[in-house]
This record gives structure tokens, C-alpha cells and sequence, in this order.
């Protein structure tokens, strides 16, 4: 494998901009549906589920240091279902992968560019990616170290702006109705925290004395922190008009009028977005390249970069007629989805790697 | 010399790379495309809508292209730089449709800065405008809504006096808070909202010293209920939703002699307002809290205002006042049954049970709500001079 490394902070940038870049999109609306007035604060419900993604990746990573989930696997169940299991991971990637190109182009054509033919898009995208990807780990960490500050902090100050404009006391009643629309409310961003299990793919490239569980739990409370933020936002700002709105945020970035001078920031606010998209996409486009690699236990994963690019831009074409399928399935099956992939399949792992390192001793390698 | 080649050719792609920077399908030159500063919807006597835009005219802009005319500046000798332009179709995206069609030019959207509804069109409905205005991307929410007395088409042909469009100055006076201030966002989130009602700026037109029609001014509110126009107020009974605003920062206020004699004249430098619903053994009550801060402006009046003594009785004397105003304005919103504080939004926030029982009754309880005033105001300065002596 690689010999690059990669720092705690820039795993932790990296883990926080894959969760929080396109959660700020998807998450506020269908929170909002559910939550109502307590949208605000509901992402706080979907810290267990960040923690619990994170731990399982980090002691696995325990377990079998040194080595990602697809490579310990075969040592874990043995050839055959480690391959099954295998493929079950690299069609998950690919499948998140490709989600997240079709919610950029969704995004970019639904509000910008909306006669640019959805290939261009996409494919100018997917490049620039495959060229990181092919950069490895290494790219992959110094990227964040340059764009996850930009990202965040333009969109923060951005929103800023808007404080003159947000009614606080949107935030009433609280808890109307119990805390069941707020915990349902948190269903989307639930199936979001959860896609930190990816971490599983950098821990292995960490120095040997870095202490990455703080680092991610760390990364779980910044990001539901800033949902929090965002949430609030949109819900100051638009009060119940929140739940008409698809994408509250840009619609927030569109609504920026300060003095007369500072206005029509979206332009900037999507040019950063987009930074922050490229990173979130190499992150799974990187995860499903390596795993499918390892799928077939190929010494190098770089000659797989431009055909997974393929079919990562292919799947999100077809995937959807239109965007509206898209939103539902975001809002309905896909946190499911991500939360039997990203938990459900890890904790059983890690049940297994504990009963068979118990008794035997032998289970676990011996790095 | 192979790193040469290969230097050269990296330089030769990025060079070609900034090429499709300005774009391929989505490309919008600015010579190509008419920007709307301003909309107005009308009806029909057919049913049918009406748009009239205003656009923004380049070829009398001055500035860039070299114009006989005018060499010095074609701002000031040109009457305006707009363009006024109307097309009707049944639903407004078909009236839209049908501008386009008679434009040289793509109407661009994204500089729109005001929707004027005549007077018509607001009493039939709005909510098929608001869905095109918040559906479509190029439309901004923050796009000022505005009632307007007669049609649209004719508050928008009025020719600009002193600003380069009659959109962008009827703009600065909503921005100046001369009335209150709707945006599209706020008025979709009333119609949202449990009270389903709001209050938007209406305007009228007045006469210039020439005594021709073309002064457009700011006179009351225009009342929306279930989306549609139901009624509206005047500048006076308007002003009660201004204080509610807590910005009403020109509101005049003007405390006269009991006796005829003269009055003083205030000016409101800022204020602030607190909403408190209050449900007490059953009974619904709401209380508004106003705080301004005033200087005075003019006194015609024996008072002696160097006296704190006396600023105080004079504040005692505003609260009322205002308090009055408030009430004025509660109560012909109250007889119309337009809930335009939006307070059964603030029942549902600060009692929530009481509320959820009551939700159906709300055009029932509005009417019979014991609404009070509380105003605390302070006389922050009388001026430059300190006169009676």
C-alpha cells in the first residue's frame, strides 16, 4: 500500500467536510418537515450515531492495525464470505459515491447552470476527483488543509450577514409535541453522521502515536455543532416557510443584502461549495477505487481510478429520473441505507473480531 | 528536454483552459440579455394576467458606449435609463412567456427588485405569483413586495424623476422604512403561518407641482388574508404595524395643546417592540411592548423644554399617544378580522397547548382579543435651540 501519511487534523477536516458538505443541503428541509420549530436542535440526536460509526471504525482499526476493513476481512471471516462481504462494501461506496455527484448535479443545475447538459457537469467534476484520487491519501489530507477552512468560513460569514434578518423566536414552541418530531426529524442527518465509518479507509494511514478516536469524536461534535447551525438558520430566517424551501441554505446565501453592497453572494458561496464537494466525492470515490482493488486483490489501486470514475458518473446519471425521486430517496431510503452500511455491517464486524479474538488469542493478527 | 516538452504542453492545456471559463450553455453576456428591475401583475377585465417589467435600458446608460447626445453624462440629461414593456397570457409564466417573445433580448431576472401587484390583482389572489417567484432560480426572495393603487402598468410607466429608474427609487423608500418593508420570503412565510395574514406597503400615486400624476408615494397598508386582498389602511391606522415592527425609525409624533394652541413635534430615532400573548383564566389577551427613543423637532408651544420635569409629562403624553395609535390600528384590524401582527403565530409559540385547541377558532377569538399597549418612550434630545426662553 501506500507509504504517504496523513495527520489527525487533516482526518479530522476530512471526515467533518464529507459529513457536513452536502448535509447542509439535504438536511435542513426534511428536518424541518418532521421537527417543525425544534429543527434546530435535532441534529443532536444523531450524535450517538456519529460516535458509534467512529468508535467501530477506530477499533477495528485497533484490531487489525495497520489495515482497512476490506483487508482485514478475509482475515476476519474467512475467504469466500470475506469476499461477499467485500463486495457488499464496494458497491455501498460506489453507491454513496455516486449519490453525492448526483446531489451536486442536482444542486448545480437545479439553481445555476440549468441548461448545461447534466454529463458536462458531472464529468468535469468526476475528473478533477479521479485526479486527486489518483494523487491518494496524501492529496486527498492536504486538500482539506486548504479547502475545508475556506468552505467553512465563507459560509459562515456569508450567513453573517444575515443576522439582522433572523427571528430567534421562530425557535417556539419548543418541543410542542414531545421530543418524537425532533428525534424523527434527525433521521436524515443520522444517515449522514453514520458515513464516518469511512474513516475506516484513513486511520491506517495515521502515524503511529497520533490519537485519532479524539480526533473523531471531535469531528462528530464540530459537525453536529455547525447542523445545529444551519438548522438554526434556516429556521430564523424563514420560520415555517422552511419546509417549501429544497435547498434553505442557498435560498439563506440568495437572501444576504447587506448595506446595498453586499449582495448576490451565492456566486462565491457555490464556488467554495463546490471545493468542498470535490473532497466529500474523492473521499468515497477513493474509498470504492481502493476496495475494489483489494476486491480483486490487486497490488495497486491507481489503475482502477479512471473506469470506477466511470461507473461512479454512469450510476448517477441513471440513478434518478429527477430530482424530486432523488430528495425522497434522500429522505426516506437512503439514511437506511447508509445506516445498515455504515453501521449495522461494522458492528457486526467488530462482534465477530471480538468473539474470535476471545477464545483463540490467534484471531487477532499480530500486525 | 523531455521535461521541456512536457512543461510546454502543460502550459498549452492550461491555456486552453480558460476558454470554457466563461462559460458554454449557461453563459449570459450582458448584451444579450434585458434585466428586469421591476415586475407589476394586473388582471384583466378577460381574467387574464398582465406583467409589465421594467427594464434597465443600456443604450441610454452613457458610460461605456461613446453617444453623441449626451457626451458629458447620460444620466442626468436623459429622462430615465428603463424601458417599460407588458404582455398578458392566462397564467403569469404564459405572460412571461409571451414578453419574451416580443423581447430582443433574454429577460434576466436576477437583478428583479420589486413585484407590484395593482390593486386588482392583489384582491383576486397571490399566491400563484408567490409560487413563481419563490420556484423560479433566477427570482430572488428577497424581492420587495408592494401594493399599488390602479394597475401596476401604470405606476411603472410613471417616468423617474431623479434617480435613473422609478423601481430602484420607490426601492430606497422602502429601504428608508418610510412604510413597512415586505420581502417575498416574508410575505410566503404569512401566508404560511397560522394567522394565514400580513400587511404589505400600498402605493399610491400622487400629483407633482406640475399637477401631473407622477409621484408615487407610500400611503398605509394593504391587508393580504388567505392569500387575497381583503382590505387596507390608511397612512394613520397604519401606523400601529409600523411600531409593531420595533424600526419605525420616521414615524412623526405630534403632541398638541389641549387648549388649540400649538403642539409639539417629535421625531422617532429608533424603538423597539416586545409581542406578549397572555392567556389569563381562559381569557386571551396580547400585549404589545414599545420602547422609542425620540428627539424633538419642532415646538410651537409655551412649554418650556428645558425642564426635565416637563420632558417627562411630555413622554407621559407620547406613550399615550402612541399607545393609541396602536390601539387604533388594532382595532381595524380587528374589525376587518386580519390578524396582520401575525399573533396567532405568538399564541402558538408561547402556548402551545392552549393553542392546538383553539387553532380552528382563531378568525373567532382575533376579533374579541384584549390587546393593550404598554409604551415606554424617552426624550433623548430637544435640539439645537431652547426656545420659549
Amino acid at each position: 500500500m501506500e507509504t504517504s501519511k496523513l495527520s489527525a487534523l487533516q482526518l479530522m477536516l476530512l471526515l467533518f467536510i464529507t459529513v457536513f458538505t452536502t448535509a447542509e443541503f439535504v438536511v435542513p428541509a426534511p428536518t424541518a418537515l418532521h421537527a417543525g420549530s425544534d429543527m434546530w436542535f435535532a441534529p443532536i440526536w444523531s450524535i450517538p450515531a456519529g460516535i458509534i460509526a467512529c468508535g467501530l471504525a477506530y477499533r477495528l482499526h485497533r484490531l487489525y492495525p495497520g489495515q482497512n476493513v476490506m483487508e482485514f476481512l478475509p482475515q476476519l471471516l474467512g475467504k469466500i464470505p470475506g469476499k461477499l462481504v467485500g463486495l457488499l462494501i464496494v458497491v455501498s461506496n460506489l453507491q454513496i459515491a455516486s449519490l453525492v455527484l448526483r446531489e451536486y448535479v442536482e444542486y448545480i443545475m437545479g439553481s445555476f447552470l440549468d441548461s448545461t447538459p447534466m454529463i458536462v457537469i458531472a464529468a468535469t467534476v468526476i475528473l478533477v476527483c479521479a485526479y486527486a484520487v489518483h494523487g491518494g491519501v496524501e492529496v486527498l489530507g492536504k486538500c482539506s488543509l486548504i479547502f475545508v477552512p475556506l468552505a467553512v468560513i465563507t459560509l459562515f460569514v456569508t450567513l453573517l450577514f444575515l443576522l439582522p434578518d433572523l427571528e430567534v423566536r421562530n425557535a417556539l414552541p419548543f418541543m410542542e409535541n414531545g421530543p418524537f418530531p425532533s428525534i424523527t426529524g434527525s433521521y436524515v442527518s443520522q444517515g449522514w453522521l453514520s458515513e464516518l465509518w469511512v474513516a475506516t479507509f484513513f486511520l491506517p494511514f495515521l502515524p503511529a502515536r497520533s490519537r485519532p478516536l479524539r480526533a473523531m469524536v471531535g469531528t462528530v461534535f464540530v459537525t453536529v455543532l455547525s447542523l445545529v447551525l444551519i438548522n438554526s438558520v434556516s429556521l430564523f430566517l424563514f420560520g415555517v416557510l422552511t419546509k417549501e424551501l429544497n435547498y434553505p441554505i442557498l435560498v439563506a446565501v440568495r437572501y444576504v443584502s447587506y448595506t446595498n453592497f453586499i449582495e448576490h453572494m451565492e456566486a462565491a458561496g457555490m464556488a467554495v461549495w463546490v471545493l468542498a464537494l470535490i473532497l466529500k466525492l474523492s473521499v468515497f470515490y477513493y474509498a470504492s477505487v481502493v476496495s475494489t482493488a483489494r476486491l480483486f486483490s490487486l497490488p495497486n489501486y491507481q489503475p482502477l481510478t479512471l473506469p470506477i470514475g466511470g461507473v461512479i458518473m454512469t450510476t448517477a446519471l441513471f440513478l434518478f429520473p429527477n430530482r424530486e425521486t432523488m430528495a425522497k430517496f434522500l429522505s426516506t431510503e437512503a439514511p437506511v441505507i447508509f445506516l445498515s452500511s455504515n453501521i449495522l455491517l461494522p458492528l457486526l464486524l467488530w462482534v465477530i473480531a471480538e468473539i474470535r479474538r476471545k477464545p483463540a488469542g490467534k484471531g487477532a493478527p499480530s500486525s | 528536454m523531455r521535461a521541456f516538452v512536457k512543461r510546454t504542453i502543460a502550459l498549452g492545456l492550461a491555456v486552453l483552459l480558460a476558454f470554457p471559463l466563461s462559460g458554454c450553455w449557461n453563459r449570459k453576456e450582458i448584451n444579450n440579455i434585458m434585466i428586469v428591475l421591476g415586475a407589476g401583475i394586473d388582471v384583466l377585465p378577460d381574467g387574464n394576467v398582465e406583467l409589465t417589467a421594467q427594464f434597465f435600458s443600456p443604450s441610454a446608460s452613457g458610460g461605456g458606449t461613446p453617444s453623441t447626445s449626451s457626451p458629458q453624462s447620460g444620466a442626468s440629461s436623459s429622462p430615465g435609463q428603463t424601458l417599460v414593456q407588458s404582455a398578458s397570457g392566462k397564467t403569469l409564466a404564459q405572460a412571461i412567456d409571451h414578453l419574451q417573445k416580443k423581447s430582443p433580448r433574454l429577460l434576466f431576472w436576477g437583478h428583479n427588485k420589486i413585484l407590484m401587484l395593482g390593486e386588482a390583482a392583489a384582491k383576486r389572489g397571490v399566491e400563484a405569483e408567490t409560487d413563481f417567484f419563490l420556484r423560479y432560480s433566477q427570482t430572488r426572495e428577497r424581492t420587495r413586495v408592494i401594493v399599488c393603487k390602479g394597475t401596476a402598468k401604470e405606476v411603472l410607466g410613471i417616468p423617474p424623476s431623479y434617480v435613473i429608474s422609478s423601481v430602484l427609487g420607490i426601492l430606497n423608500m422602502v429601504e428608508q422604512k418610510f412604510q413597512i418593508d415586505r420581502t417575498l420570503k416574508d410575505l410566503a412565510e404569512g401566508l404560511l403561518g397560522e394567522s394565514k395574514a400580513i400587511a404589505l406597503p400600498y402605493l399610491d400615486v400622487g400629483l407633482d407641482n406640475k399637477g401631473k400624476r407622477n409621484v408615487e408615494y407610500f400611503q398605509g397598508s394593504a391587508l393580504i388574508k388567505n392569500g387575497r386582498m381583503v382590505g387596507q389602511l390608511g397612512n394613520e391606522t397604519s401606523k400601529g404595524l409600523l411600531w409593531a415592527e420595533g424600526h419605525s425609525r420616521w414615524i412623526e409624533v405630534s403632541i398638541e395643546e389641549p387648549d388649540g394652541g400649538g403642539s409639539i413635534e417629535l421625531s422617532v430615532t429608533n424603538s423597539s417592540a416586545g409581542l406578549k400573548p397572555r392567556i389569563e383564566r381562559g381569557v386571551w389577551k396580547f400585549n404589545i411592548d414599545i420602547r422609542a427613543n425620540l428627539y424633538v423637532i419642532q415646538n410651537s408651544t409655551a412649554w418650556k423644554l428645558d425642564n426635565p420635569l416637563v420632558l417627562q409629562q411630555l413622554e407621559r403624553q407620547i406613550n399615550r399617544e402612541i399607545q393609541q395609535q396602536i390601539e387604533e390600528t388594532v382595532r381595524q384590524l380587528q374589525k376587518k378580522n386580519v390578524d396582520a401582527f401575525q399573533m396567532a403565530q405568538e399564541f402558538h409559540r408561547s402556548y402551545p397547548r392552549e393553542w392546538k385547541q383553539a387553532k380552528g377558532r382563531w378568525d373567532e377569538i382575533f376579533p374579541e382579543l384584549e390587546v393593550s399597549a404598554t409604551v415606554h418612550s424617552r426624550i433623548l434630545r430637544t435640539g439645537m435651540a431652547n426656545r420659549p426662553s
